[in-house]
């Protein structure tokens, strides 16, 4: 668990760095390499239908984020952290000193109970039903995206 | 397999019409209707088995919640009849409404799959396909309201987006930390599993029902959570905010609350008083952001939060008589606001605007829109005979009965909430005096002096809905005995003294 | 596990924080990845046991990504089309309603 826990504080770090970040293809790549992060630790985990379902998420998500950047603008000026050294070290320490507490203090807590279940295969269903979700959102996608939205505009 | 039709239909529909548009323009406008009427006729025929006891279950696959399962009981059809009659009515609506808006079967498809996601909702025996069914109907929803796809569209839309998908990511983690205190998903066996898991003694199980409150909370856009709502309802295209207003806040918001806190939790003194006070603080606060509009859909979009408030109100005492009252308003809400949101739709078709100082002596140019607003704005004011009359009146008679047979120690709430529904049913009264008297009577303006009314297809939703309205206000004996009471005796063995 | 837990956690108010604070367009869409993420790793860790992953928990891990990664989708087109109608992708320039 421990190695999971490391990960999972580089997975903050990442986060951060995504949100701080000016320049928006950096902080895209940044919520990228958080995803395989995310990836590894399902993997680790023996989370094979989670994992595979990460691969999905960063392998769509990312290249999308990629050309929305490039449609709209490739700064966030509203962000105050420019690729600083000294910035990145500081969230790293930050984050280090959270994951060394945490390890230190999970001797402290009593463990959840533990519900027993049993460990089933991916199901054929819940793939139908993640296809309908998918299918709503590509139709509201194909909505949106019209260009003139009433008649007698423009 | 007859619960499957109410997915089956719309998703066939969307289907239908996505093939069929390219080659027949008219494909959307006959198979959505089609497709809604049918679904609604559906619904009715289930009336009779329900009141005789019977319930209708569907399950396909694993156990839960890795396959597919439906169950109907006299609360779910309840919903389901509601649904089903209000998108009927819209989609009618829309035929002729949707003729300003570019790509007519996108719209179609979309709002096929609004209906198909709150169906789901509706019908879900375990807490993955509800939640499945809030997602869907979301998506589509997020879409609809883009539809027009200009400033304010895309703007309310976003904002909606990003509150939602907060919401629902709250949602999830809830249901994430039940199951793992619970051991299951399903909803029948929640209620027993949640009970030997400690109840609200156990920390976790709090935390998740906070989780819930704020989730369900803001699709139900209660006060501290409603800051979406006024953009999204009055932006969205008006066929899509009669639906929005009249049955999706409920379904997604307010149905879904109903079925943590009754069907799995079960109401406890505090969840009793939490829901009263979120209930009194939208009727007070909403009344009066309502009173202060000038845009006539704005106006009924603050109006529907207040009037979410007093179905909150009612379910919050928790007694059968407060769940009849709760469930009742909840219909009556349904007719009555989605018919006002058609009546500004049409203002709007016919004179261009919705602003209310720009209007005004519509009555002799508009008939019908006129009579249809006065009835709905009875109703929604609590005029008798008409329905929204009984249901609040129910709603106060309950609260004053609770001072009696409530939790001991709220006597005091009860009598405070009881007067604040008063308050704010006279306020109600003062917003549609304001919304009748600027847009119906007084002088009409030069500029709208060649009004004229709208085509016969939009007219006639209006006229079913205000005959509803009428009907149900009437026959209201007939309505509680076939239809509320099978819903009522769902919740109330989970309610108070069940 | 309860540092793990306390870790999803966090990883789940950073996303919050981005979503709140933010005032990019794809800042906000970025934040709800982070959450949409952390919600995920929710359901792997507590179906967590020796042998692996329970199937039901796997399923609902699923579900939020699945159910996120549709709702990006839509965010994201809806915020192209934002950026094209303000010509800009700061929030607190969009806001032509009132209220």
């Amino acid at each position: 668990m421990v190695a999971v826990n490391v990960l999972l504080g580089l997975m903050i770090l990442a986060g951060l760095v995504a949100l701080e970040m000016r320049n928006l293809r950096v902080a895209i790549y940044s919520l990228g390499a958080g995803g395989v992060l995310f990836i590894v630790i399902s993997f680790l985990m023996g989370a094979l239908e989670v994992g595979i379902g990460g691969v999905i998420l960063v392998a769509i998500l990312i290249p999308l984020l990629i050309w929305a950047v490039g449609r709209t603008t490739g700064e966030d000026t509203t962000a105050r952290m420019r690729l600083e050294v000294n910035e990145i070290f500081v969230l790293i320490s930050i984050v280090a000193f959270i994951v060394v507490l945490l390890v230190v203090i999970i001797p402290l807590f009593p463990e959840l109970p533990s519900v027993p279940e049993a460990v089933e295969g991916p199901m054929g269903l819940s793939i139908l039903r993640e296809v309908l979700v998918l299918l709503a959102a590509l139709a509201g996608v194909w909505a949106v995206l019209r260009l003139v939205g009433r008649r007698g505009d423009k | 397999m007859l619960p499957l039709l109410f997915v089956v239909i719309p998703l066939g529909a969307a289907l239908v019409i996505f093939l069929l548009s390219r080659v027949w323009e008219r494909a959307g406008d006959l198979f959505a209707n089609l497709a809604t009427l049918s679904l609604f006729v559906i619904s009715l025929t289930l009336v009779g088995p329900i009141l005789r006891g019977d319930t209708f279950a569907y399950n396909l696959g694993a156990t839960s919640p890795l396959g597919i399962h439906f169950t109907i009981d006299g609360l779910s059809l309840l919903m389901l009849i509601t649904i089903n009659l209000l998108c009927f009515m819209s989609s009618l609506y829309s035929v002729n409404y949707m003729e300003r808006y570019t790509a007519k079967p996108r719209y179609y498809i979309l709002l096929m799959l609004m209906i198909m996601g709150m169906n789901v909702v509706v019908l879900g025996a375990d807490l993955v396909n509800l939640y499945i069914g809030v997602e869907i109907a979301a998506i589509a929803c997020y879409a609809l309201i883009a539809f027009g796809v200009e400033h304010e569209y895309l703007e309310a839309s976003f904002k909606y987006q990003i509150m939602g998908t907060v919401a629902t990511l709250c949602i999830l983690l809830g249901i994430a930390l039940i199951y793992r205190t619970a051991g299951t998903l399903n909803i029948v066996e929640l209620y027993d599993a949640v009970a030997a898991a400690g109840g609200m003694g156990n920390p976790i199980l709090v935390f998740s029902s906070v989780l819930f409150l704020g989730g369900f909370g803001l699709k139900a856009a209660y006060i501290p959570f409603h800051a979406w709502l006024p953009d999204a309802h009055s932006t969205a295209p008006t066929p899509v905010s009669a639906i929005l207003s009249g049955v999706f806040i409920k379904v997604v918001g307010l149905y879904c609350m109903i079925k943590v806190f009754f069907s799995i939790i079960g109401l406890t003194p505090a969840f009793s008083m939490v829901l009263m006070v979120l209930g009194a603080i939208s009727i007070i606060v909403a009344v009066l952001l309502a009173l202060a509009q000038w845009d006539s859909k704005r106006l009924l979009a603050y109006s529907s939060i207040e009037q979410m408030g007093f179905i909150l109100l009612g379910i919050g005492i928790g007694t059968p008589l407060g769940i009849l009252g709760a469930l009742f308003h909840l219909i009556n809400h349904a007719t009555f606001k989605s018919l006002l949101f058609l009546d500004a739709g049409s203002v709007e078709t016919a004179t261009g605007t919705r602003d209310l100082k720009e209007l005004g002596g519509l009555n002799q140019r508009m008939p019908v829109t006129g009579v249809t607003t006065a009835i709905a704005s009875f109703s929604i004011s609590g005029f008798p005979p008409f329905n929204g009359f009984w249901s609040k009146l129910i709603i106060i008679i309950a609260l004053v009965q609770a001072i009696g047979i409530g939790y001991p120690g709220f006597a005091p709430a009860y009598i405070t909430f009881a007067v604040i529904a008063l308050v704010g049913s006279i306020l109600t009264m003062a917003v549609f005096l304001k919304l009748e008297r600027h847009i119906f009577f007084g002088s009409l303006p030069e500029k709208l002096a060649k009004v004229r009314e709208v085509p016969w297809l939009m007219c006639a939703p209006m006229i079913i809905l205000a005959a509803v309205c009428i009907g149900v206000g009437i026959a209201f004996p007939w309505v509680i005995g076939n239809l509320l009471d099978p819903a009522v005796g769902v919740l109330s063995v989970f309610g108070l003294g069940g | 596990m309860i540092a793990t837990y306390t870790l999803c956690a966090i990883l789940f108010l950073v996303g919050l924080y981005g979503v709140v604070r933010r005032k990019n367009l794809i800042k906000v869409i970025i934040g709800i990845a982070i959450m949409v993420q952390s919600v995920g790793l929710v359901f792997v860790v507590l179906g967590y046991s020796e042998g692996g992953v329970g199937g039901i928990s796997q399923t609902m891990g699923l579900v939020a990504l699945i159910g996120g990664l549709a709702v990006m989708t839509l965010m994201i087109a809806t915020s192209i089309r934002l950026h094209q109608k303000y010509g800009t992708s700061d929030i607190s320039e969009i806001r032509r309603l009132k209220g």
